[in-house]
């Protein structure tokens, strides 16, 4: 067996609301990491989020909750300054700057997302997320890079990955999400 | 061929101090370490621990430059020794909850560069509270000599450990 493998890969032949991945059954819950590939895009037109919105992440459900059980921080750089945001006691995972929007058609966000020793049973589950994403101008709203944690405040093994955009309602059509596992 | 091997794995069932690999095959292009781990001690803004190459100790062997926020403004420095390259949670953090580490180390079994690893590591907790959390980018170097890297320890710095249910991967890539 490779030491990586692709679980599952979603390529978005029209828009959808949320992405979905289900790894309760074997092989999805025989790994000791995961890692998300994401180069994605959303519908959304809000003026101030221009070409980038974010994800919001949720384990163990197929529908956004509001348990207030995640926190999220992050730090990013834009066109000339860099900044840093969080946020405790939250509905879900918060990815930054992760995904492109409805204002322009061709551009497309990406995030790489480590979800490290997912299946086990005393640790709370915490990711780490490398990401950027990038309008055709130079302003401070059409790029950024950032790099993110995440904090579900819950110790059960991971067996579902939600992913909903969050200025958007939807998944753009030709937005692409691979979930690895990898062994140990 | 597979590109990823999985060359070592340790999962601590007890605290440990010190988590060391040796004699690391020469047979891959490039290592990657993943660490999911939480720090014993008590601390604000996380606990930094060392990575150290080849058994080597010394402090001026090694330098850095990285990118952290614990605040909401992120900062950049450089510095000297090896106990700057990755961060992680401590007991004063939320309980249960262990930093998500990667480190890459390129092209490490060749002789006639010095090594730079490059990681990422985060001190996640449920507080917005100034250096109640922390994230890192680091660039790091080895320049004591251009051996190949054939040992790496993780030490927990403090004089404290890595709690138990920590645990540490490294992988061997090749490339084409």
């Amino acid at each position: 067996m490779a030491v990586i493998e692709a679980i599952q890969t979603t390529y978005l032949e029209a828009d959808v609301a949320t992405v979905e991945f289900d790894i309760s059954s074997s092989p999805g819950n025989t790994y000791e990491h995961l890692q998300l590939r994401m180069n994605a895009a959303t519908d959304s037109t809000y003026a101030s989020g221009v070409y980038r919105d974010f994800c919001k992440v949720f384990f163990n459900t197929s529908t956004a909750t509001t348990n207030s059980d995640y926190a999220w921080h992050a730090m990013y750089g834009r066109a000339s300054t860099a900044s840093a945001s969080k946020g405790a006691s939250q509905h879900y995972i918060y990815i930054p700057h992760c995904a492109g929007t409805s204002r322009g058609v061709a551009y497309f966000g990406t995030t790489v997302v480590d979800i490290l020793d997912y299946r086990n049973g005393s640790k709370n589950t915490t990711t780490s997320s490398l990401n950027g994403s990038l309008g055709p101008g130079t302003g401070s709203g059409e790029l950024s890079v950032g790099f993110s944690s995440g904090l579900w405040d819950n110790v059960a093994a991971v067996t579902k990955v939600l992913l909903v955009p969050d200025l958007g309602s939807n998944w753009r059509r030709g937005s692409e999400f691979t979930l690895y596992g990898i062994q140990e | 061929m597979a590109a990823w091997t999985h060359i070592a794995h340790d999962s601590l069932s007890l605290p440990a101090t010190t988590v060391t690999w040796s004699s690391i095959s020469q047979s891959y292009d490039h290592l990657c370490v993943k660490v999911s781990a939480r720090y014993s001690a008590s601390g604000s803004a996380g606990q930094l621990f060392d990575l150290k190459y080849n058994g080597s100790t010394t402090d001026a062997d090694y330098s850095n430059t990285y990118l952290i926020a614990s605040t909401s403004t992120p900062t950049s420095a450089r510095g000297d020794g090896r106990h700057l390259a990755t961060i992680m949670p401590t007991s004063s953090f939320l309980a249960d909850t262990f930093g998500a580490i990667t480190v890459w180390i390129p092209h490490y079994s060749n002789s006639t560069n010095y090594k730079q690893a490059l990681s990422q590591s985060t001190a996640p907790n449920n507080s917005t509270t100034n250096d109640e959390w922390a994230l890192r980018l680091c660039a790091t170097l080895f320049h004591e000599n251009t051996d190949a890297i054939t040992e790496i320890s993780m030490v927990a710095g403090g004089g404290n450990n890595f709690v138990a249910y920590s645990t540490f991967d490294l992988y061997g890539i090749l490339g084409a």
